[in-house]
């Protein structure tokens, strides 16, 4: 089976005038197949963040590459990743701040819908399908982002990643924002998307206790640097490394 | 309680636009509303003080003041909203633009501004008015050409903090072009801001360039401009003061509702506002 995305010897530095570089993200290799959840987890500057944004190529990356279905997206700019995002989106973490202030939540989720020439009616309609399927009434379509909670909000976001029927979503910490209830519902209504579309997620955390239920796979990251990677079940019971063992016992 | 002010707010706002609005008319239906001829030459009614047949006088040459006041609402009005209209779209773009693109092209693009902000503003005005020669137009084009950088500025902060939100993130990950998270996105977040200062300046404007009519910079005789016509009342201010108290109380007017209506405009557009109708 060919991996979704392939990440080879993946390096941002961050260079300031003045002052010593900084290696936020260092020779990180990873692959993500099919079907396949990922949980990235680490602490706060671990380079999480920094990682997503890369593979998403909203920050160019310093070194490495990036491979999605094989084609090496490292390079791309501007309108060349337009076709790219139809098979890659992303769930930010703010649920609000992801959608523009001015427009509503619906106009937000069909914009990709839009850009990719399907007409308003048909937008308007796969919108209400895409809220009703992430658990909203179609209602919200027609609400702002300050009217809504942080988790309709969420699953709003959920529901314009799905819009174009992406093969890798990538979720940057889209749970902490949100309390102990709605993180569980957001992660079930995950769960269920998953099992319907065989979509590969990279699901970006620093709550172990919250992935170790749903991923397939786990890798621990370090300032950087990507030190463990093994099934849920091996890292929480088996990890090698002491600071997995550190992380394990401050979260569970 | 915010919504109490909200309301009170709301209210006022309609106040104000009422009365600029009514501004507007004036000066659009100006002909229709003068009661005399305000450039017809009556010396035997030279300086005639406040009465029934003149309600605000008239004045050196027996012009009636009333009707050269609404007729020169006019040219002061109008050469103001063409002026914010100007610097507030250029200065706009440039600023967006800058912000937007960063870089090398930002650092030099500003550091031309910055050369037209070290200019003192009315000072710079006069140079350029002095070199283009008096009249209405080259007094436009002089505070156009110190008034723009504000708004450059402006834009560019705010394109700035917007540049970087999740917001646009997910716009480009929807497959925005850079037109479309311009004009789509950041545009509209950053009008508000823009649309205020725009307001909070028809009254500055109109202030400077009465001040440049008042040096000679500005309107030529015989035409009617506020600013021009306290200019040739100035030396009959104790003998007549009405001639110089009626444009400067056109002046004062329009400078209070605009002004009132910039400070009422930005209350309604807070964000923190919203959503407490």
């Amino acid at each position: 089976m060919k991996p979704v995305l392939e990440v080879q010897n993946l390096t941002k530095i961050f260079s300031y005038k003045g002052q010593p570089d900084i290696t936020a993200v260092s020779d990180i290799s990873f692959q993500i197949f099919p079907g396949e959840w990922v949980a990235l987890i680490g602490e706060s500057g671990s380079g999480k963040s920094t990682i997503a944004k890369m593979v998403t190529r909203l920050l160019a990356p310093s070194k490495g590459s990036i491979f999605l279905n094989g084609r090496d997206i490292t390079h791309m700019k501007g309108m060349q990743l337009k076709p790219i995002y139809q098979k890659m989106q992303m769930v930010f973490q703010t649920p609000a701040g992801s959608f523009d202030p001015r427009r509503t939540l619906g106009d937000g989720i069909g914009e990709s819908l839009r850009n990719s020439g399907m007409g308003p009616i048909q937008t308007q309609e796969r919108v209400i399908q895409l809220l009703t399927q992430c658990g909203l009434d179609g209602s919200f379509a027609k609400y702002y982002p300050h009217e809504a909670s942080g988790g309709q909000c969420q699953r709003a976001a959920i529901a314009r990643a799905l819009a174009i029927e992406p093969e890798l979503l990538i979720c940057d910490e889209i749970t902490s924002a949100l309390d102990v209830t709605v993180q569980a519902q957001i992660m079930e209504l995950l769960h269920s998307i998953q099992k319907q579309t065989n979509m590969a997620y990279l699901f970006i955390s620093h709550d172990l206790a919250l992935v170790q239920q749903f991923s397939h796979r786990i890798l621990v990251l370090q300032q950087g640097k990507l030190i463990e990677e093994g099934t849920p079940d091996e890292i929480i019971f088996h990890p090698k490394e002491a600071y997995t063992k550190q992380f394990i016992e401050s979260t569970l | 309680m915010n919504v109490i002010h909200r309301n009170h707010t709301k209210k006022k706002l309609f106040v104000l636009l009422i009365l600029a609005f009514g501004l507007l008319l004036i000066a659009i239906f100006a002909d229709y509303l003068c009661p005399y001829d305000p450039y017809e030459q009556n010396l035997n009614l030279a300086k005639q003080p406040p009465s029934a047949s003149h309600l605000l006088g008239t004045d050196m040459l027996g012009r009636d003041l009333l009707s050269r006041i609404i007729i020169g609402s006019r040219s002061s009005i109008f050469s103001v909203l063409l002026l914010i209209g100007i610097v507030s779209v250029f200065g706009t773009c440039f600023g967006i633009l800058c912000g937007w693109q960063g870089g090398r092209f930002d650092s030099i693009a500003m550091r031309i501004s910055d050369l037209f902000l070290a200019f003192p503003g009315l000072v710079f005005a006069m140079a350029v008015a002095g070199v283009l020669g008096g009249g209405l137009h080259n007094a436009v084009i002089a505070l156009a050409a110190i008034s723009w950088p504000k708004y450059a500025r402006l834009a560019r902060g705010q394109t700035l903090a917007q540049r970087d939100l999740p917001y646009l993130a997910a716009a480009r990950l929807a497959g925005c072009n850079h037109w479309q998270l311009i004009f789509r996105h950041i545009l509209p977040n950053i009008l508000g801001p823009v649309f205020v200062t725009a307001t909070l300046d028809i009254g500055t404007m109109l202030m400077e360039l009465a001040g440049l009519s008042y040096l000679d910079l500005g309107a030529k005789v015989p035409m009617a401009e506020w600013g021009s016509m306290m200019s040739n009342g100035r030396s009959m201010l104790q003998t007549a003061p009405w001639i110089i108290l009626g444009p400067g109380g056109a002046i004062f007017i329009s400078v209070v509702i605009f002004n009132l209506l910039g400070d009422t405009l930005r209350d309604y557009l807070d964000p923190r506002q919203r959503g407490q109708i």
